[in-house]
């Protein structure tokens, strides 16, 4: 009888369960319970869309330059080839938050792969001697994209001369816009898949609801954490010799993104305001409205605190990295120390407290 | 059957046990769970090669978490891992069929069980329900009825076996559910709604009852029936009368969770082999219904009967080997009560014991290397060694944090570093608590061994903010 008696028990409570939920369904709820996330809506349309519109546009913008610069170089196209790239180059650290997903994922090769530094500049000076090179692969890998872009416009030798009266000027020229051409066509994949007059991933984007990590909030916050570790392990750790000795020397200047530019400090302090700008544009929502903690206080409140206290450490850190990294490596230090902090927050609490999972993949859990 | 009405004493239970034990029973329940077990683990398995996990686990990974005990246990080649798990496709199906029934299980079993020891990162409850069901299906004669072996050789064909062959699963499975049930009477789990309070509202956009799942009283609910079916489940399926009413409440709380949270195929395997509860007539039905499939069915109604009997060795044999079995069964999921700290935080006992979707918990870990020679240190790029998911479940692992220590050191002393000092500073939220240092960050855990002994580097969890 006992047992019949916790059956009845049990059946009732999953009638219970049917009946509130059939009730509720009557009632209007303020909470979306189906289509578009307004929050996705926030971050599809007013961060991540101008995001990579204004990519799309600084990589169009330099490209032309540079299509003007091949037909007849002189120093002052030089010049402005060089301010567009480093327009572009800022433009990209807005943008490479969503390398791990969507179009920038499935595009071949992967968007990310357009930003791998240091370049390796033999590579790139033997296939502008040869003039015969496939930037597709794999042995091309670091040179191109915006590193191989950085070498060829700002390294020492790159001259005015080294593009019109150098032996291999012309080659130079040709690789010039063959890196670019690259860039552009591949940005343009991407930004083409993105819009809702293409590919229409931005539908995909805000449809993508709940929390799995197929969801488009799994999907952005491990594309996000993921570029986060790119800024603190490849941007800041491996150049201030945060990485184990081995057989290199402990600080590696050179290592530095943007070597040549030497606007190393300004990338890294735009990639670490797009990150701040995606949590403010509507994960900080997802935070506060799950109610977690941290310390005693709000999750939600920690994080800013710490994403502004990096801002600022971040902006203390001169340019020329590469040259300041060995006189004065202090800032970056302290800079390196509030990153990963933040590191532990939003790969850590932060994900937590939504139930999202951060395995930049795929598996069972149980 | 004699039936002792006046009080039920200590020694009728156990006399009635072992008469449930030994008597004759109809082997169409054993034939049934067969053909499920083996449908259910070649979806499984096909389903596990298709999401390329046979590479992304076993192949591309630097770094393997093997089991205490088991770290000479290495993956194969590529192609060997391909192989092992086409094998166990084919086993499944055979198994299924019940053709080359003793050789297909043993295959299975060992592809099976050798895949699961080479990394704990992909420890997962319901792989070690399939581990245990295929080591017991390979000591019962789940071939002798309904299968290809028989049609085969119809000397093989039994009617009744002794009752074990068929109440062994059955007691698994009451193990199962009651220790799940057990395992949530926590506070966290009944008096916070933990971690449940965390992982529902995230479905807050499903139609119809995702505005319902911010509701902290939903939690709650949810929680609390959680609990009561799965301390109550195994005793209703047993009993007759509530069986029909138990299997269904079995499909509706596994979907429900299937539908929730992500826990892949674990749902659906039980849903499948909880049959073995049923009837025996239920059975025969089925292994009826399916026979008529087929234009010329295989099985021959009103057959004669056909008792199997194991000769008095083996059955020593066998019942201590189950007596051994039942008892660790039984103490396993509790050996977490030798340990001090608290069970969620440190983990020590907290593996093969039917904890299941207990608490949500995260980690972030940087590792340091230090040269005792020079004072160098600098921290591991964790990317270059592990898998994103390995680095994950380590995080929060401490016998997964040594054995990448472990690993560390002998990485970096390959590249010249003398006795490389290696130190984690770790990070870990458990149920919402905000993410605190986990292990003392002064540790040379190259120093340390993994054993069974308590683990003292890791710091204590204070359930108060500080």
């Amino acid at each position: 009888m006992k047992r019949i008696a916790l059956l009845i028990t049990g059946i009732t409570l999953v009638v219970l369960l049917i009946a509130n939920f059939s009730c509720k369904k009557k009632s209007s709820s303020p909470v979306a319970s189906s289509g578009p996330d307004s929050t996705l809506i926030n971050i599809g349309n007013n961060i991540i869309l101008p995001s990579y519109t204004a990519l799309g546009n600084a990589v169009n913008a330099m490209d032309a330059a540079i299509t003007d610069f091949n037909a007849s170089p002189d120093a002052s196209k030089l010049a402005n080839v060089q301010t567009l790239f480093k327009t572009a180059y800022l433009a990209w650290q807005s943008a490479s938050e969503y390398n791990g997903f969507g179009p920038a994922m499935n595009n071949q090769p992967t968007l990310a792969g357009l930003n791998l530094f240091p370049a390796t500049t033999s590579r790139i000076d033997s296939n502008v001697v040869s003039g015969n090179y496939d930037l597709k692969v794999l042995s091309n890998a670091t040179a191109k994209g915006f590193p191989a872009m950085d070498y060829l416009l700002f390294s020492a030798g790159a001259t005015i001369a080294s593009f019109t009266t150098a032996s291999t000027a012309a080659n130079r020229k040709q690789y010039l816009v063959a890196v670019s051409a690259d860039i552009k066509a591949e940005i343009t994949t991407v930004v083409t898949a993105w819009s809702a007059t293409g590919g229409n991933y931005i539908n995909t984007f805000v449809n993508g609801a709940g929390n799995s990590i197929s969801s488009s909030l799994g999907l952005l916050i491990n594309s996000l954490d993921q570029d986060f570790e790119i800024l603190k392990n490849d941007k800041l750790g491996i150049p201030l010799g945060k990485q184990p000795p081995g057989t290199a020397l402990p600080v590696l200047p050179n290592e530095v993104e943007a070597y040549y530019s030497g606007i190393s400090a300004q990338l890294l302090l735009a990639q670490l305001k797009a990150v701040q700008g995606i949590y403010t544009a509507g994960l900080d929502n997802y935070v506060v409205k799950a109610n977690a903690k941290y310390n005693g206080g709000a999750l939600s409140d920690t994080i800013k605190a710490h994403f502004a206290l990096a801002v600022s450490e971040i902006q203390a850190i001169p340019d020329p990295f590469s040259a300041t990294i060995q006189s004065n490596p202090a800032p970056a230090d302290v800079a390196y120390a509030e990153i990963q902090k933040i590191v532990v927050l939003l790969k850590t609490d932060m994900p937590s407290s939504l139930g999202v999972l951060i395995t930049y993949g795929d598996n069972d859990g149980d | 059957m004699t039936e002792i009405s006046n009080g039920i004493s200590a020694h009728n239970y156990i006399s009635r046990l072992w008469l449930s034990f030994n008597r004759e029973k109809h082997i169409a329940p054993l034939a049934v769970f067969r053909v499920a077990f083996g449908v259910i683990m070649l979806i499984s398995t096909v389903r596990f090669i298709a999401k390329g996990w046979v590479y992304d686990f076993y192949i591309s990974p630097k770094c393997y978490f093997p089991f205490y005990g088991f770290e000479w246990v290495r993956p194969l080649p590529a192609a060997g891992m391909y192989s092992l798990f086409a094998i166990m496709v084919i086993a499944s199906i055979f198994i299924a069929i019940g053709f080359l029934y003793k050789l297909s299980i043993s295959a299975f079993f060992i592809c099976f069980v050798y895949t699961e020891l080479i990394d704990k990162t992909y420890y997962l409850n319901h792989y070690y329900v399939v581990s245990i069901v295929s080591f017991l299906l390979l000591l019962v004669p789940a071939h002798r009825y309904f299968s290809v072996d028989v049609v085969r050789n119809p000397s093989l064909k039994v009617t009744h076996v002794p009752g074990w062959t068929i109440n062994i699963f059955k007691w698994q499975l009451c193990v199962i559910y009651f220790c799940a049930g057990i395992s949530k009477l926590n506070y966290d789990w009944m008096c916070q709604a933990l971690p449940l309070k965390i992982w529902l509202p995230a479905n807050a956009g499903l139609t119809l009852i995702g505005p319902l799942l911010t509701q902290a009283w939903v939690a709650f609910l949810f929680s609390w029936f959680a609990a009561a079916f799965d301390i109550s489940i195994g005793f209703l399926l047993l009993s007759r009368a509530a069986r029909p009413w138990a299997y269904l409440l079995v499909v509706i709380f596994h979907m429900l969770t299937a539908w929730l949270f992500k826990i892949g195929m674990f749902p659906y395997v039980m849903i499948f082999i909880t049959i073995i509860f049923f009837s025996e007539s239920f059975h025969l039905r089925v292994i009826k219904n399916i026979s008529n499939l087929w234009p010329h069915n295989v099985h021959q109604s009103g057959e004669s009967k056909a008792v199997l009997t194991f000769s008095l060795n083996k059955k020593k044999l066998l019942y201590s080997l189950l007596g051994l079995y039942a008892v660790l069964q039984v103490l396993v999921p509790f050996r977490f009560l030798l340990y001090p700290g608290t069970l969620f935080w440190t983990e020590e006992g907290y593996r093969f014991s039917w904890r299941v979707m207990l608490m949500e918990k995260s980690g972030t870990a940087f590792f340091y290397i230090k040269d005792p020679a020079t004072g160098n240190s600098g921290e591991v790029p964790n990317g270059l060694y592990l898998t994103p998911l390995q680095e994950r479940m380590m995080a929060t692992q401490p016998d997964m944090i040594v054995q990448y220590a472990h690993y560390l050191h002998h990485v970096y002393r390959n590249k010249g570093i003398k006795d490389p000092i290696v130190t984690a500073e770790c990070y870990v939220t458990l149920n919402g608590s905000g993410s605190r240092l986990f292990i003392d960050p002064t540790t040379d855990l190259s120093k340390q061994t993994d054993n069974f002994l308590p683990k003292k580097w890791i710091l204590p969890f204070h359930n108060k903010q500080q």
